[in-house]
């Protein structure tokens, strides 16, 4: 009897086997690449990032992936979809540091295996040691924000959680979330309400200001730490949406006016300069140099908006800075004249290692996430000489980079794929300013998650560590009334 | 006969309730349930109910939710909701005196009047039946039991755990009660440090998901719930009354809060908007007229519904100004951010064929539904606009989302068969028509000239004669009376009517007579609009 059970069991156990893995028999091979979502096909990707699981487009019965690295190592995936073993996978990208992986994916349809041409995985030498990235989560609806979400994500495995939701201070629209150079112990965000305001986080304390002044036409906006981390400097912005009502481009952002202030956070005081205020221009997207010593931003001439939008160029300038006594330099330098290059340029992000400029150019406009032709560019800081990065650009719009702590990744939002939903890329530069295939921000079932997904990816940025904030301290805080700032005379 | 009546009373009394909350919702306000249809999706999904059950009282709001679809057909609505306060009368008879009958009504009763505010939601009444129902069925549990239960109650119920929590330590009548007082606080502020960190003090306290509102909901809510905790109290104490006085005493009880609910519970003019939003969306032109005919509230939404009426059946032009007309925003209002004002205005540019501004407000009246929810009705027209545009990806992530659902599935498969067939939607009665309808150059939009865009939407296709009558109806409202008389000849030509409008030729007559014409209809909206301004 007892023999019998033993059989049963044995049988159930090989039946269990059986049903869970379908694994290719009876292969046909084809010469052509399997069509992935999302494209990882001849992606460079970091040591240790988390699995790149993927999907094949169209109905499959099985997908089976197996994953040789050159310099070792081999995984295999057998399921729906492919969906590696995270440990597993981190050993083998770090058994394949500066080499490749090939990928060997077969799939099954009606009963019948194909098996494609392989391609790689290229594991670059370049770290990513980061935690991972911060974004918000935003419907992209039109004037009204929804239930939007200031996330986390780490970017070595598949945890994502909230820093600040949309729940936690009902009415609020919770704007970007700024780290000096990726350090989450010094963050900046606004939140825009009838009880918003401007909070800068330093060590775990967080100060909640009021930076609207009589001698400032709004409180601060697109954020960005000097380096030091005693300034922050920000643009005010009156920002506005008009719509097109024919069938292709939705939407155009503008801005009113733009200045650009800078904030001293030892002595809670603004420091204005005249040249970063001028009334027939407007100053936006304020970024310092990676030795703090020049301050990158982008100016236009203040046009009649909506109706003169087409005239919107930005040119990206530069303004020297000493840290020391809080003051700007008398010279405006031009790096790229938008007027005369009929472009504009924005989005100014030096590489923390001071050796690049990425930046967004794109045709008209101060606010280029919404322009399908922005692209990203980049310039080297000694030579000066700019270029496209071919391979990270679409023919939707690229945007809202930045750089990771070692400046040899960078994170930007795109809208390939449907145009609507921004999604997270991530490319690595090399020492030539040479930008890699880049790779959608990994997900457990990748298809499924954007597939559902109904909010755009928006303001990207590294973060070293995890980002500590208290949210009942936010919440206490923004009952209580701002710190008002006051002016530098 | 009377024998048969005594000992059927209840039975009986039961169906005439149910009876009564069917007809009352089924006939006098079936826009209340097409209102909250409109304002969630229910799906069919594992992630669906993960996303719900993640919170405190988030399987109430899935049963809730669950229960809501049906009210897609106003029948099964006013049936279930009947239904709902059924349960809860039988919840609340159960744990008091079975001799209490009327007094057993009391909260169901008191939940008629708080469902007049419509966006008081279905799992709070949800929660309280179950609740109740636990109380009844696990009377006999064991105090340590409880601790497993109280915690599992607050999360799928919510806050009206401490119900539960009331009646255990009424029934028990133990020194120690209080510990479960101290319990249940202990627990939510455990998940309110833990898990539920992003969700306010109060929020978790007082309930997450019974009320649309980011706000707390309506004292009257909760009021339900404290009435049916002391109609439990109360009916212990029954014996030493006269079961005479208490009978009269629950009738008359009852009898004022029905009045009350029925009189003061819903508020005729915001009830006459939601109609008006049902009738659209059913299309019922001549029944918007006949109702507006009788009374119409002054405001823009019903200036809008029944201009849209008037438009589709061509009687805009003559009756336009027979009806209150409240301004430039009589015809499409400015941007309103919240989940209802901007619906008319929403399916006027469906209709006009301006697809880009339908779904700028579509998108924004979902986005404005305050618990975050998708909308049906809304999704469905967010699908058609960018079907119309030929942004087939985006479409079929909306499709795929409704093919989820029950009873948009059929319609998603249907649609979904037009993805990349030019051809079909070329021929598609409403999405062929929108197409053709498009603006030949691309423009920013500017509400200021909104009429203006009317008459270019008509210039660029003369075939669209909505166009033509919001253009020339635009100008009167805005007091051109220049660009009326002066656009007249297009109205001439290409308006399609055997003779002048009525309307028109009532606004030409004031005009000509320079507003000294004292029965002109369009006068009497021109000196009403002079007052306004004054």
């Amino acid at each position: 009897m007892k023999r019998y059970i033993y059989f049963f069991f044995v049988l159930l156990a090989f039946y269990g086997f059986t049903a869970c893995t379908n694994l290719p028999e009876n292969v046909t091979t084809v010469n052509r690449l399997p069509v992935i979502f999302p494209d990882y096909t001849d992606v460079t990707i970091p040591v240790d990032i988390a699995p790149l699981n993927f999907n094949i487009v169209g109905r499959t019965d099985a997908v089976d992936v197996v994953l040789k690295g050159e310099k070792g190592g081999e995984i295999h995936s057998n399921g729906d979809y492919a969906d590696f073993d995270i440990d597993e996978w981190h050993q083998l990208t770090q058994l394949n540091a500066g080499s490749s992986i090939r990928v060997t994916v077969c799939v099954e349809r009606n009963g019948k295996w194909t098996q494609y041409k392989d391609f790689f995985l290229h594991v670059s030498p370049y770290r990513l040691d980061d935690y991972g990235v911060t974004y918000r989560l935003i419907p992209p609806g039109y004037e009204v924000g929804g239930e939007i979400g200031i996330y986390q994500r780490n970017i070595h495995n598949f945890d994502e959680t909230a820093i600040l939701e949309e729940k936690a201070v009902p009415g609020n629209c919770i704007n970007c979330h700024t780290p000096n150079h990726t350090d989450p112990k010094m963050f900046t965000s606004q939140m825009r309400s009838e009880h918003g305001g401007t909070l800068v986080q330093i060590d775990g304390v967080q100060k909640w200001y009021n930076t609207k002044t009589d001698s400032t036409k709004a409180a601060g906006s697109y954020a960005y730490w000097h380096p030091e981390g005693r300034y922050i400097a920000y643009s005010t912005n009156d920002v506005r949406q008009s719509f097109f009502v024919g069938r292709h481009q939705p939407i155009e952002v503008f801005h009113n006016f733009g200045n650009i202030i800078l904030f001293d956070t030892k002595t809670g005081e603004l420091i204005l300069d005249d040249k970063l205020q001028t009334p027939d221009w407007l100053e936006i997207f304020p970024a310092f140099s990676a030795d703090g010593k020049t301050m990158y931003y982008s100016t236009s001439k203040a046009c009649d908006v909506p109706t003169e939008y087409l005239k919107v160029k930005c040119s990206l300038v530069a303004i020297p800075f000493n840290a020391k006594t809080g003051t700007f330099g008398s010279k405006v330098d031009t790096l790229l004249n938008g007027q005369k290059t009929n472009s504009s340029y924005l989005h100014a992000r030096p590489s923390y290692d001071g050796k690049w400029l990425m930046f967004t150019k794109c045709s008209r406009s101060n606010f280029s996430i919404v322009q399908p032709d922005a692209d990203l560019w980049i310039m080297n800081l000694k030579t000066r000489q700019s270029w496209p990065l071919i391979t990270v650009n679409s023919r939707c719009s690229e945007s809202y980079h930045n750089w990771n702590s070692n400046s040899r990744w960078f994170v930007f939002s795109s809208k390939r794929g449907d145009g609507v939903y921004t999604k997270l890329y991530f490319s690595s530069i090399d020492d030539k300013g040479h930008a890699t295939k880049p790779f959608l921000l990994p997900q457990k079932n990748p298809w499924e998650y954007y597939h559902k997904l109904f909010k755009a990816y928006n303001v990207p940025d590294f973060t070293k560590t995890k980002v500590e904030f208290d949210v009942r301290e936010a919440q206490r805080q923004l009952k209580k009334d701002r710190i008002q700032v006051t002016i530098r005379k | 006969m009377k024998t048969l009546f005594v000992k059927h009373r209840g039975i009986l009394i039961r169906v005439l309730f149910l009876a009564f909350v069917f007809l009352f919702w089924d006939i006098c306000h079936p826009e209340y349930l097409n209102y909250h249809e409109q304002n969630q999706l229910f799906l069919f999904s594992s992630d669906y109910l993960y996303s719900r059950i993640a919170i405190a009282g988030g399987l109430a709001d899935y049963i809730s939710e669950f229960l809501v679809q049906f009210f897609y057909y106003s029948w099964l609505g006013s049936l279930i909701i009947g239904l709902l306060l059924l349960s809860l009368q039988h919840a609340v008879f159960l744990l008091s005196d079975k001799r209490l009958l009327i007094l057993s009504f009391l909260p169901s009763l008191l939940s008629i009047w708080a469902l007049g505010n419509q966006n008081v939601l279905f799992s709070f009444f949800v929660a309280l039946i179950i609740i109740l129902y636990a109380a009844y069925y696990f009377r006999h549990l064991h105090i340590l039991a409880d601790l497993i239960l109280i915690p599992l109650l607050f999360w799928a119920m919510g806050a009206l755990v401490w119900i539960y929590v009331a009646i255990r330590c009424f029934k028990s009548r133990s020194r120690w009660s209080w510990l479960y007082c101290l319990y249940i606080i202990g627990i939510q502020l455990g998940a309110y440090i833990t898990i539920l960190r992003q969700w306010p003090l109060q929020r978790v306290h007082f309930g997450i998901n019974y009320y649309r509102d980011e706000t707390l909901a309506p004292l009257l809510l909760y009021l339900v719930a404290i009435v049916a905790f002391l109609v439990i109290v109360f009916s212990q104490y029954t014996n030493r009354l006269n079961s005479r006085i208490v009978h009269a005493t629950s009738m008359l009880g009852a009898f004022i809060i029905l009045l009350l609910a029925i009189f003061t519970g819903f508020d005729k003019d915001n009830y006459e908007l939601l109609k008006d939003d049902m009738l659209v969306r059913q299309e019922k032109w001549e029944e918007i007229i006949s109702r507006a005919e009788n009374y119409q509230p002054h405001c823009a939404f019903s200036s809008e519904s029944i201009n849209l009426a008037l438009g589709m059946t061509r009687q805009l032009a003559d009756r336009m100004f027979d009806f209150y007309q409240s301004g430039t925003d009589a015809m499409i209002m400015p941007p309103v951010r919240d989940n209802f004002s901007n619906m008319i205005s929403a399916e006027t540019f469906f209709r006009l064929g301006m697809v880009n501004s339908a779904l700028r407000y579509f998108s924004d009246l979902q986005e404005s539904i305050l618990n975050a929810r998708k909308s049906g009705r809304l999704e469905q027209r967010i699908t058609e606009c960018y079907i119309v545009n030929g942004r087939y990806l985006i479409a079929q992530k909306h499709i795929d989302l409704l093919k989820q659902s029950l009873f948009y599935r059929s319609w998603a498969q249907e649609a979904e068969d037009y993805l990349n067939h030019e051809t079909m939607i070329a021929n598609h009665p409403v999405w062929g028509q929108m197409r053709k309808f498009h603006f030949k150059k691309d423009y920013l939009y500017s509400y200021p000239e909104i009429e203006k865009m009317f008459g270019q939407l008509f210039a660029d296709h003369t075939d669209n004669k909505l166009a033509l009558d919001y253009f020339m109806g635009g100008m009167l409202l805005k007091g051109d009376y220049d660009g009326f008389m002066n656009y007249m000849r297009f109205v001439e030509s290409y308006g399609g009517y055997m003779s002048m409008p009525m309307g028109y030729q009532d606004a030409i007559r004031f005009i000509q007579s320079q507003g000294m014409d004292s029965s002109s209809r369009y006068g009497i909206y021109v000196r009403q609009m002079m007052s306004k301004n004054n």
